[in-house]
């Protein structure tokens, strides 16, 4: 997923206008920012066929790594840390349904979880279903920002940029 | 030659399950066992019919060949995929946190 997660990092900035916006979406893009480094230095293999991420993405991590990071924003209160906290969650979360791989507990874990792989379902119907995820979290960033005061044209731009984000990534 | 199980001269398919961890069981370079499980070889993706040699009581999963990695460069570009949103998205919603 990719728009997706800045959807609803944004969501639950909503719901925390207190929290750091850029905590907020780079919480929920942890898994992601740490698999990209795992798979530099060859600890997460890329190729399809051994295709492995359990360390930036089984649940046991995407927990842990999230309350890693949360709490270097312990000083803003506990309100921030959790939704920090809750947005790196997020990412295991709209994980979950698609992921090149199903999602390991923990890692090395014989348990994964998940309910279709992405390369399973293809591309176009994964873009979709990112889609989807967009058009639910978007509202309610709307509705929750609109009510604290943001100015409109800014909350319209910053929904505006996820949703050209998401149609920049439309297979072929 | 890698063998799966103490089938000499099986090799090793990339169709073996990911869970699947082969070990040397030191007695001879063309056998190995089974022996957990645990993530596929993480650092020789297999190739379909790849055959290679290994020392008696090296791991298969030690053999640093043929790293799956992901390029600087990609890594790069995915990390700026990322980053460029956050920022843009942080300066349009400027009025941020700590004001409210």
């Amino acid at each position: 997923m990719y728009a997706a997660h800045f959807a609803a990092g944004l969501a639950i900035k909503a719901r925390a206008p207190r929290a750091p916006t850029w905590a907020l979406l780079t919480g929920a893009f942890l898994p992601d920012i740490l698999w990209i480094g795992f798979a530099r230095v060859g600890i997460e293999p890329t190729a399809i066929a051994n295709f492995f991420d359990d360390w930036s993405h089984s649940l046991a991590m995407v927990i842990s790594w999230g309350a890693l990071f949360a709490l270097a924003f312990w000083r803003q209160g506990r309100g921030v840390v959790l939704a920090v906290w809750v947005a790196a969650c997020s990412h295991f979360l709209l994980d979950l349904p698609i992921h090149p791989k199903f999602l390991a507990l923990y890692p090395h874990s014989a348990i994964h979880l998940g309910v279709v792989t992405s390369g399973a379902i293809g591309a176009r119907r994964y873009w979709f279903a990112q889609l989807a995820v967009v058009a639910v979290s978007t509202p309610v960033y709307v509705r929750g920002l609109a009510a604290s005061g943001l100015r409109r044209n800014l909350v319209a731009a910053s929904c505006l940029i996820v949703l050209t984000l998401h149609l920049l990534m439309y297979p072929g | 030659m890698i063998t799966q199980g103490n089938t000499p001269g099986r090799r090793i398919s990339p169709m073996t399950p990911a869970a699947t961890s082969c070990r040397v069981d030191g007695q001879s370079p063309h056998r190995v066992s089974i022996q957990r499980r645990g993530p596929p070889f993480p650092e020789a993706p297999l190739a379909p019919g790849t055959a290679f040699r290994i020392r008696p009581g090296q791991a298969p999963e030690r053999k640093r060949a043929r790293f799956a990695t992901m390029s600087t460069r990609q890594a790069v570009v995915q990390l700026l995929l990322i980053i460029i949103p956050v920022l843009l998205l942080s300066l349009v919603t400027a009025t941020d946190g700590e004001k409210r």
